[in-house]
């Protein structure tokens, strides 16, 4: 698919994206607790706020041949690509450590439920990591 | 990997801007390439390679560890 069409494409994924975000926040203000509802709205700003800007991005991008190449080359560059998958990978582990860290500090401070939530994540995230690696080795 | 890749690029007078227009990468690419601090995939080997009309192994030097 040309780089401009994909452009395109995800200008409609950033506006679907942001419909769905304006519904989640209309649906935390109906249906939701107080303090729920204050957590999703703010989500839902934020994330608002950023699909905003990339749309505005995105659009300005098509209006200039020069920069839209330039962004096609950043985005397949495979230096970049390199990069984004070790930062993927360092950012898993890490956060692997600090949610194992977390659970023992909960429950060394009494908060054992919260502790039990952290680590179920946590295996399932490691279930996880185990199944699409064996995915992977299948498929390449 | 060590390569003579800055040794080429400036026989033929190019920036390292040109040369990544040329070969579709970033400027970084090259620089890193140049420093030996990245290692180009098969695919970007070649196409440098062809660009510089010279093989792999004349470009790029294999060190066993």
């Amino acid at each position: 698919m040309e780089f401009r069409e994909k452009v395109k494409n995800r200008i409609k994924g950033h506006i679907l994206i942001h419909i769905g975000t304006l519904a989640v926040m209309a649906a935390a203000y109906m249906f939701v607790g107080e303090r729920m509802r204050e957590l999703l709205v703010s989500l839902a700003i934020a994330v608002s706020v950023v699909k905003i800007v990339r749309i505005v991005s995105d659009a300005l991008l098509l209006t200039d041949d020069k920069r839209l190449k330039k962004r096609e080359i950043n985005e397949n560059d495979e230096r970049n690509r390199s990069i984004a998958t070790r930062a993927r990978s360092a950012a898993f582990l890490i956060s692997v450590c600090i949610m194992a860290l977390a659970g023992l500090v909960l429950d060394y401070v009494g908060l054992s439920m919260y502790m039990e939530a952290i680590f179920y994540c946590m295996c399932g995230m490691l279930v996880l990591y185990v199944v699409t690696y064996l995915i992977m080795q299948k498929i390449y | 990997m060590e390569n003579n890749i800055r040794d080429l690029r400036k026989q033929k007078g190019l920036t390292q801007d040109e040369l990544a227009s040329t070969l579709e990468v970033t400027r970084q690419t090259i620089i890193s390439l140049e420093n030996g601090r990245y290692t180009a995939s098969l695919q970007l080997a070649f196409k440098i390679a062809r660009f510089f009309g010279e093989s792999i192994e004349d470009i790029f030097v294999f060190e066993e560890e």
